[in-house]
């Protein structure tokens, strides 16, 4: 037993389990007899313990903070006499305008909510099926579990060869949950590919969205470019400029 | 909504790797719905089934990096939510060992062992623990890396930019000196038995 000699790595083995036959036998009759080396053993129990948990609590943190960050609470601000009495006045302007803006902006959901339909994936599962990652990925979109497929294409999208297909349906995705602004990034992207299997679908849901957002100037534009070009929507397009002028 | 398990594997291989992210996601994307039930089934505040969810969450992932979770044979979101409830009743009632039936709560392994195991940390523990944030790089990250995510030296070095995975064996055993020389001055002889 004088003979035996440890190192630390033996001693993480044993913490963990993973001493096996005689070498854990020696390991611990070394401990019954040497007493400096049974503390050795317990302090760095202690301190893979306190470790472990020093991590778990800062790993709690992230949670905590991820709630905070999406709450995203404005702080409350003293506003100036000459805002206050802007206010008032916006008030009335309100007041005599109110009605004429709140129908029109029904008009313009139930208008959205005529022409929208969700994307369909296009992307075949038998020739996507050579990669299976795609298969899966593009599997949530279909089932419109929209916040997995979120997760799983930006993890994808990390990737420099990552497929056109992954921000177009990103893109989709974020507009299916609300996050419009987001969505209009990503779709910008796929616009500025010029791929002319993507490029038009993305430019008929900017519009869409732009509408949604009652950003009638930008929903206009687009759907003009989109009415005087070879776009599948072309028609489309202009249906819903017709309603909307 | 049911999701495919072959999808949710993909996911699964994500935090296997230790990627806090997708964990961070994976909390956002399940506590909503955790929430409604912990407060129709157990009249809990929102703040309390947040709380509970977050050390589900926590207990989810010890299993995962100390490999007791290994491969996933139900859902994600059954998983977790198991995990959740039982934390729940022990949390109402120690002694309480009643079974809740739900749709999300037939995961075909135990989370009640995850839970059992939840560790009560002793006095000295609990001050090592505080030490921690006393810690310097590269040694907190190291440190982190091999025993919190039980990452290999070959992945670390590469994660650190070390030459190889030599380097970062030596570097790792003068972090543990190093925090075991913070520990020794910290505290006296008898606090460390």
């Amino acid at each position: 037993m004088a003979g035996f000699k440890y190192n630390i790595d033996q001693i993480d083995d044993f913490l963990n389990e993973r001493l096996k036959g005689e070498e854990l036998i020696a390991f611990k009759s070394y401990m019954q007899i040497e007493e400096a080396f049974r503390k050795e053993v317990e302090l760095q129990k202690d301190l893979l313990v306190g470790l472990n948990e020093h991590f778990n609590k800062e790993l709690k943190k992230k949670l905590i903070n991820s709630d905070k960050s999406i709450a995203n609470t404005p702080t409350k601000k003293v506003i100036p006499p000459y805002i206050q009495y802007g206010f008032a006045a916006s008030v009335v302007v309100f007041l005599a305008f109110g009605y004429f803006f709140l129908f029109k902006s029904i008009d313009n959901t139930a208008l959205y909510n005529e022409f929208y339909k969700p994307y369909p994936n296009i992307v075949n599962p038998q020739v996507r099926g050579e990669e299976n990652l795609q298969a899966d990925i593009l599997q949530y979109y279909e089932i419109a579990d929209y916040n997995t497929a979120i997760i799983l294409l930006e993890k994808a999208l990390e990737k420099k060869e990552a497929p056109l297909a992954f921000r177009f349906y990103y893109g989709l995705s974020l507009m299916e949950i609300g996050k419009t602004e987001q969505a209009i990034i990503v779709l910008n992207q796929v616009t500025e590919s010029k791929d002319i299997k993507f490029n038009d679908p993305a430019e008929w849901y900017l519009g869409l969205i732009y509408l949604r957002r009652n950003d009638l100037i930008k929903a206009k534009d687009i759907f003009e470019t989109i009415a005087n070009s070879n776009s599948s929507y072309e028609k489309r397009a202009g249906e819903l400029l017709e309603q909307l002028n | 909504m049911t999701v495919s398990i072959s999808g949710d594997k993909e996911l699964f291989e994500l935090l296997r790797k230790g990627d806090e992210d997708s964990l961070v996601k994976v909390y956002q994307l399940f506590k909503g719905n955790y929430i409604s039930w912990g407060q129709k089934n157990f009249l809990l505040s929102a703040e309390e089934c947040e709380d509970i969810f977050q050390d589900a969450i926590i207990a989810f992932n010890d299993n995962i990096r100390t490999k007791r979770l290994t491969e996933l044979n139900c859902s994600l979101k059954t998983y977790i939510f198991s995990i959740a409830k039982n934390l729940t009743i022990k949390r109402l009632n120690n002694n309480s060992r009643e079974e809740l039936k739900d749709e999300y709560f037939d995961a075909p392994i135990d989370p009640r062992e995850i839970v059992d195991q939840m560790i009560i940390l002793s006095e000295k523990q609990q001050k090592i623990m505080s030490l921690l944030k006393f810690l310097k790089e590269p040694c907190y990250s190291i440190l982190k890396l091999y025993y919190y995510k039980s990452y290999s030296m070959e992945i670390i070095a590469r994660e650190l930019n070390y030459k190889n995975e030599k380097v970062v064996k030596s570097q790792k055993v003068r972090c543990m000196n190093e925090l075991k020389k913070l520990v020794k001055d910290r505290f006296s002889k008898g606090d460390l038995g």
